[in-house]
């Protein structure tokens, strides 16, 4: 076939000019050759600021701003994230399928692969906006209709009523935190509440600390009840940052403010958290942070836990849970174990692990699932089938021309 | 004129530019479970904080930084601060070795129990743990334990093999409670930094100022 000829850069040209780069398999070269190298450095990256802080930073990104120490020399690096090259990688092979391809039934498998690595890249984009990850802790005979996030931490507001229960939280989530700095501030209000919530000093890693402690001084926030907030540098297992904030409950009634540090403690699976607890206009409110929630349309119970080791060792041989979901009425018994997930309307649970730590013989163990919420779940797999089929296509009726055309030759 | 997507596009653009808003109504509820409807009420900073063992460097009034005692010590060359909510001292040394100075309560015999059960080691009777070596801490007879084995940290779902732990404790009658010094990690990063410990056990000291 023909080359066209490439027509010359002038302003009426920009728009065809465009879409030939756009279509270009040197601009897909380009962003592989980018992506393998920004693959590379995402990787390595992991050694210094942990897994999901080194996603973000490189593979979720639109640009990449960083340093790269080599030896003694520290090279600054500027370059397309992997969220912005596998866009550019999407339109590229959407519009070379849409314009490059032949229009025949003999491109068919090369239309088809090329929908499977669409549909792949999509499948990504997908899990980056929609896909939810957090855990179920549960012990023998419990039962629970949600999942807390590993990494987010939401602020809750409980009205407390006479007799000393909550029904309700008021919820500002973890978006709205994180993006307020230790040196900004943002104030929540709510027709509900006779009060509003100012947020300042917030830190995704932090730690009250009593200020007869000599690090206190590190800290520039103010004391409260002889605590100040310390923060820390980001760890780098994300999951074990505890976010932390000042907060002044300022009354709508013109009364004095009241001021709180509020702390997301770790604690363990059943830790109990110790809200703040405070009163405006002679009514009783409770703030907690604790981490994201996910709701689960049906209910899960577990039965029983079951955990087998190497005879002498410490290491796991097997573990599963028995599960009862409870759904509209209806029970279902399921059995959870090791690679074997369980899957009900796109929620997936995982037996992650099981506590407590060190457990002697006598202890009950509870046991620990990783619940992920994805849309486009099976998506990568449909795709690698969509590519697979469409390759084998393609190169069957390569095969077929080939010893068609050996025959006539003969 | 400029098309309309184009408008919204711009205008978005704009709007996120000019950064996150300085006011916020909270639209999203959460209804309680069962098990949270009765919350703790009126928990001091104390309570909530988890820094309730009374002691020198905690005093349960409002401390100020200016007066009353509190903890001192000398960091390790190496070694760095890493401020721990449940310990008076955190420090962390190469790759996984943390030493830390914590205030609690409980018998030695269960506490260095507790300390071999998070080493993957059988127990010990009171006769055994009577019968460990001592090195003084804060100048009183604080009880030397040093043990190998697989380490499992609080939260940790498996154990780390090759572990060493040393750790004093020092019973304090006073407060009913002890004082514990302990390092923690990779057996051999834990025999390189033995001589660090000492060092930081000898540097502890409550200073007035």
């Amino acid at each position: 076939m023909a080359k066209s000829k490439t027509p010359e850069l002038t302003l009426e040209n920009l728009p065809e000019i465009g879409l030939r780069v756009l279509t270009s398999f040197g601009l897909a070269a380009a962003v592989l050759a980018l992506l393998t190298l920004v693959t590379l450095m995402g990787t390595l990256n992991q050694i210094e600021e942990g897994l999901i802080d080194s996603t973000a930073k490189y593979f979720e990104s639109a640009w990449i701003v960083d340093t790269v120490p080599i030896g003694n020399v520290t090279i600054p690096v500027f370059l397309p994230g992997g969220y912005l090259l596998l866009a550019i990688l999407f339109f590229n092979i959407l519009a070379g399928t849409i314009l490059k391809i032949r229009r025949n039934w003999k491109a068919i498998g090369l239309y088809v692969s090329h929908i499977g690595i669409l549909i792949l890249i999509f499948s990504s984009f997908v899990t980056r906006h929609f896909a939810w990850e957090g855990n179920m802790a549960l012990r023998p005979g419990m039962q629970s209709s949600e999942a807390l996030h590993y990494r987010n931490w939401q602020l809750e507001i409980l009205p407390i009523d006479e007799k000393g229960e909550a029904n309700k939280a008021l919820v500002i989530p973890y978006a709205d935190l994180e993006t307020i700095g230790w040196k900004g501030e943002r104030t929540f209000t709510s027709e509900e509440l006779p009060f509003e919530i100012r947020i300042s000093h917030a830190a995704r890693n932090a730690t009250p600390i009593p200020v007869s402690a000599p690090m206190s001084a590190q800290s520039d926030g103010p004391v409260i009840e002889g605590f100040k907030l310390l923060p820390l540098p980001k760890e780098k297992e994300a999951e074990r940052n505890s976010a932390g904030f000042y907060a002044d409950f300022i009354p709508k009634s013109g009364g004095e403010k009241i001021p709180a540090i509020l702390w997301a403690h770790l604690g363990g699976n059943f830790a109990q958290v110790k809200p703040f607890t405070f009163e405006v206009d002679g009514k009783k409110f409770a703030a907690q942070v604790v981490r994201e929630r996910m709701p689960i349309p049906f209910t899960i119970k577990l039965d029983q836990f079951l955990f087998e080791k190497y005879a002498g060792v410490m290491t796991a041989k097997n573990y599963q849970s028995n599960i009862t979901k409870l759904e509209d009425g209806t029970e279902e018994k399921i059995e959870v174990k090791m690679n074997e997930p369980f899957r009900h309307r796109g929620y997936t649970f995982f037996q992650a692990s099981f506590g407590p730590p060190n457990a002697g013989p006598d202890d009950e163990l509870y046991t620990v699932f990783t619940v992920w919420k994805n849309p486009s779940d099976h998506w990568p797999l449909f795709s690698l089938i969509v590519t697979f089929v469409g390759l084998l296509a393609h190169m069957g009726w390569k095969l077929a021309e080939h010893l068609r055309r050996s025959t006539r030759i003969a | 004129m400029i098309p309309r997507p184009l408008t919204v596009v711009l205008s978005t653009a704009l709007l996120a530019s000019c950064g996150q808003p300085k006011q916020v109504e909270i639209t999203q509820t959460r209804q309680l479970s069962e098990a949270e409807r009765t919350p703790v009420l009126g928990a001091t900073s104390q309570d909530r904080f988890q820094f309730a063992m009374p002691g020198p460097a905690a005093p349960q009034s409002a401390p100020s930084a200016e007066s009353g005692p509190r903890l001192a010590w000398d960091t390790p060359p190496g070694w760095t601060e890493t401020p721990h909510p449940m310990r008076d001292i955190s420090l962390s040394f190469g790759e996984g070795g943390e030493c830390s100075v914590v205030r609690a309560g409980g018998s030695l015999v269960d506490n260095v129990n507790r300390w071999r059960k998070q080493m993957g080691l059988p127990e010990v009777s009171e006769q055994e743990v009577n019968a460990l070596p001592t090195r003084s801490l804060f100048g009183g007879p604080g009880v030397l334990v040093t043990l190998d084995g697989s380490y499992q940290a609080m939260g940790a779902s498996s154990a780390a093999p090759d572990y060493r732990m040393i750790g004093v404790i020092l019973a304090v009658p006073s407060e009913n409670a002890a004082i514990f010094v302990k390092m923690v990690g990779p057996r051999k990063l834990v025999e390189e930094n033995q001589p660090a410990f000492e060092a930081f056990c000898d540097s502890l000291r409550i200073v007035t100022s």
